[in-house]
């Protein structure tokens, strides 16, 4: 699955160690899910959803 | 929805109809074995300090992330089946006559090795999956 998340990091200067702090996970598991081998749960991308004031749909693009 | 199974019979009264189901039968059909006071209080202790672990072990799991969760139960999964295949595989050959009665320490060897190649083969499947960018 595709994502907007290393964009999104980048805008607010945050490392992935800094994303997966304010999402509660581990650095590893947020390298995971931006680099698209991890696809996270529903509450997780509801989540990140909140975290960066979009819908799922803004930031996961679903891969046919 | 919650589910209800847990209120009817908490988990710790089905492990312990289970126990008794694997310990009765064999109690009354070769009658309790010749022990000391000494050894049963040292296995109790042995006892006691697994079900610790395994509690600790099941609180660490707990506090995991949701990637970390998965990997450990893929470990798990692959180390339940492996351990399964294996003893199997074993068992058969030692019915065939052909190997000798394996000691059971070998089981709890065998599944912790196997969890422990199975959480490296699941975070080896996911490092493998195709990065999108």
């Amino acid at each position: 699955m595709k994502n907007r998340l290393k964009v999104l990091r980048a805008e607010r200067d945050w490392s992935q160690a800094d994303l997966a702090a304010h999402l509660g996970v581990s650095r590893q598991t947020a390298n995971f899910i931006e680099t698209g081998r991890y696809d996270p749960s529903l509450p997780l991308a509801f989540k990140i959803a909140r975290l960066f004031k979009m819908t799922i749909e803004q930031i996961f693009e679903d891969e046919p | 929805m919650e589910n209800p199974c847990g209120k009817l019979v908490p988990h710790w009264v089905g492990f312990g109809a289970l126990f008794v189901a694997l310990a009765l039968p064999n109690v009354l059909t070769n009658g309790i074995g010749t022990t000391t006071p000494v050894r049963i209080a040292i296995a109790i202790g042995l006892i006691a300090l697994v079900w610790y672990l395994a509690r600790r072990r099941d609180r660490w799991f707990q506090q995991q992330d949701e990637l970390s969760q998965r990997l450990h139960l893929e470990s798990l999964a692959s180390a339940f089946i492996g351990t399964f295949l294996l003893f199997v595989t074993y068992w058969l050959l030692q019915v065939s006559g052909l190997f000798p009665p394996l000691n059971g320490m070998y089981f709890v060897l065998i599944m912790i090795s196997l969890r422990n190649l199975g959480a490296d083969g699941a975070l080896q499947r996911l490092m493998g999956r195709k990065a999108s960018e």
